[in-house]
């Protein structure tokens, strides 16, 4: 891994591009079901308000992750746009 | 798997991920349409399907959606043990030809188990039309395995596909006889040397790893399953060591598919651009708020005219027939009257119900199931339901739940644990079904008007929210967090939608039909003897003197349990035997404070019965009576307040 600064998933923007750093261990098998494992590259395509969801793409699938479970999960802050 | 014995057929298994059309797949192959939805997780069974093709028979197995072979899809068992317990002979990986690089772990995790592999790049219209090409022949060749186009939706390649896989697994099972030579299936040395040897390191510890343990899933059952050649022994230890070749076939993967991927970025699909707007507050909340209102205006204009139609050719037609012959063949009087409450209303409620409510919605429902869309309210849901400890998954039965509980009971069987299924299905009780709503509206709507008919449901709505937070709040736990694929949009298949709707009407009918005639029969008898009224003076305590009701309508509260819709004609019925002559009509026999009483407690008060064994059914007799007492009591309380704030007690 490089030395670029984190930042949870539940707080990059709409429209960023990024790579996942590192997802928490509790919620590793859920989220592997879905194909995000550590290492992928997504984009935020939506982040739904009031605390609800967000919804990432990975290649062509989007996946809709829990609040909670996106707070855990480290991404690249220096998100491409 | 008895059948395949009998039938000593090859055995194929399908597998592929959520949402890549392997049921449609299935249905294309073998000719039949059956139950799907383009909603992850949704092939809670396992359906097994003969083929005919011309390199010979087959049975064809769809096994749930799946990850990888050692995700959970279902039950908490690693995917391998379901794939191994369908003795396949070849595996049909169905896999998107518009993501390969996501599909492709998959396929090479089933070539690593030692079994004949055929893959389906199945999608190849909704690939081609994102400008999405995949050089198949060079994909063969990197997998050594064949790879064929396929389009399940309008059939293209399908037959091909499976008589591929079909002829390696009568050529595997030659193989095990001895009558054909074997082929070496996987070449040596996919994987970089540090793996391989730590793979066949694996591999030869193979039968003592039997000391391991005695879970279910026990991997000591690998060195078994070796042993019988049901996969190789490196394919075994691909499986005891994911961990060290799932990210090696990631990495893989992407490497092919950039080697075999032509994309011509296109102009972007208005199915993606609503898949899009449809996950966003705005203008998803408007999309979200037209598919109710489009749902509800169906069921209610429609379901309505449909059934005065079959009420009025049920009175005109089958009734004079049913009630001759009744008066007939039964002497007794009391009894005959009692029969033809279950044979002639009894019948008519459940056409009349069933017909134009619940099958209209089973085919909405099968409709927007199959447009992907459902997994979008499950999005914008999330949030409100994550409140009632419930994940947006919940949505999905819930919306159900409006058109009968029962199905809506089954839906649960999605959600990932015991707690959330309890806590969803004590909703699922709450929402006013079709009879229900039939009830209130009928109560309501010509004695007290439009305005205080929607503050009754506005009420019903309000009682399920406390009720689901407060359930919330006493079941131990947390819910488990949404982590779900999105279905992409697309046009529902009219043949896929009704081959649905249909089975789950039959399974309605099955379980509803001997409830509500029996049911029926057993009311008709307590009534016709009149064992009805000494019943009144037990419940009047809570009815007249803490509902403020007139005394018959206990009764047709407490038989409402076998059929909501009757709540209100039995009313009738009970009124003008009470009071004679002169009880016309509800209004007569209550005031509007009364009937506003009366239509929520009928609405919230214990679930019909056919709810209730579909609750002891699915989570056991203690949890479906502890509901139904909470229901009841819930009812009691919030119908006494009632009366008290409107003057009535």
């Amino acid at each position: 891994m490089d030395a670029s600064p984190s930042i949870p998933l539940a707080r990059l923007p709409v429209g960023a591009h990024t790579r996942v750093i590192s997802v928490p261990p509790e919620d590793a098998d859920r989220l592997a079901a879905e194909g995000l494992h550590r290492g992928d590259s997504l984009e935020v395509v939506a982040q739904l308000p009031l605390g609800g969801p967000v919804v990432a793409r990975l290649g062509r699938a989007r996946v809709a992750i829990a609040r909670t479970v996106a707070a855990g999960i480290l991404v690249e802050a220096a998100g491409r746009p | 798997m008895t059948d395949r014995h009998a039938a000593g057929l090859p055995v194929v298994a399908l597998v592929g991920r959520s949402n890549v059309g392997k049921t449609t797949f299935l249905a294309r192959a073998s000719g039949r349409f059956a139950e799907t939805t383009n909603a992850p997780g949704t092939t809670v069974r396992r359906e097994v399907r003969e083929v005919r093709t011309r390199a010979g028979r087959a049975l064809l197995v769809d096994l749930p959606g799946t990850g990888s072979l050692t995700d959970r899809p279902v039950s908490g068992l690693p995917f391998w043990t379901a794939l191994l317990a369908a003795e396949p002979d070849a595996i049909l990986v169905v896999a998107d030809a518009g993501d390969v690089a996501r599909h492709l772990p998959l396929v090479i995790a089933c070539r690593d188990l030692g079994l004949p592999v055929v893959v389906a790049l199945n999608l190849a219209d909704e690939a081609a039309a994102h400008g999405i090409g995949v050089d198949a022949g060079r994909l063969a060749q990197l997998l050594a395995v064949p790879v064929r186009r396929t389009v399940a939706r309008t059939g293209d390649g399908v037959a091909g596909a499976v008589a591929l896989a079909v002829s390696r697994a009568h050529r595997r099972r030659g193989v095990r006889a001895g009558t054909h030579a074997p082929r070496a299936l996987v070449p040596a040395g996919t994987y970089p040397p540090a793996v391989e040897r730590a793979l066949a390191a694996a591999a030869a510890e193979l039968p003592t790893s039997r000391a391991l343990g005695a879970a279910a899933f026990d991997p000591s059952r690998l060195g078994g399953f070796v042993a019988a050649g049901a996969l190789s022994p490196r394919g075994a230890a691909t499986l005891l060591l994911p961990d060290l070749v799932d990210p090696v076939r990631r990495a893989l993967a992407v490497r092919w598919a950039a080697e075999v991927e032509a994309v011509h970025p296109g102009r972007r699909l208005f199915a993606d651009r609503l898949g899009a707007w449809s996950i966003r507050p705005w203008p998803g909340l408007l999309i979200l708020a037209l598919v109710l209102a489009a749902t509800f205006a169906l069921v209610s204009v429609v379901g309505a005219a449909a059934a005065g139609l079959l009420s009025g050719a049920w009175a005109t037609f089958a009734s004079p027939v049913i009630d001759g012959l009744v008066q007939v063949l039964v002497p007794i009087p009391e009894l005959a009257a009692a029969l033809l409450w279950g044979l002639d209303s009894g019948i008519l409620g459940l056409l009349a119900v069933g017909i134009p409510y619940v099958l209209i919605f089973y085919l909405l429902v099968a409709a927007l199931e199959d447009s992907g869309y459902l997994t979008s309210l499950a999005v914008l849901t999330d949030r409100l339901l994550g409140g009632l400890g419930l994940s947006g998954r919940t949505a999905i039965p819930l919306l159900a739940a409006t058109g009968c509980n029962v199905p809506a009971i089954y839906g649960t069987r999605v959600l990932p644990t015991r707690r959330e299924r309890v806590l969803a299905s004590f909703l699922v009780t709450l929402v006013p079904c079709s009879a229900r709503s039939a009830v209130v509206v009928a109560a309501l709507m010509p004695f007290a008007g439009p305005a205080v008919t929607a503050a009754a449901f506005a009420l019903i709505v309000a009682v399920t929210l406390a009720a689901g937070i407060a359930a919330n709040a006493m079941l131990p736990g947390r819910q488990s967090p949404l982590v779900m694929e999105l279905a992409p949009l697309r046009r529902p298949l009219a043949r896929q939608v009704a081959a649905k709707a249909t089975a789950r009407f039959r399974g309605f009918v099955r379980m509803a039909a001997p409830v509500m005639i029996a049911g029926s029969i057993a009311l008709g008898l307590v009534y016709e003897t009149g064992l009805v009224w000494p019943a009144t003076a037990i419940l009047d305590p809570v009815v007249v003197g803490w509902l403020g009701l007139p005394s018959v309508a206990g009764l047709a509260l407490a038989f409402a349990f076998l059929r909501k819709e009757l709540a209100l004609q039995l009313l009738l019925v009970l009124a003008a035997a009470t009071a004679g002559a002169g009880v016309a009509s509800l209004g007569d026999l209550m005031t509007p404070g009364q009937l506003f009483v009366y239509a929520i407690v009928t609405s919230v008060s214990v679930p019909c019965v056919a709810t209730l064994a579909a609750l002891a059914g699915e989570l056991g007799w203690r949890t479906a009576v502890a509901m139904s007492a909470a229901t009841l009591g819930l009812a009691i309380g919030v119908g006494g307040v009632l009366a008290r704030l409107l003057g009535v007690a």
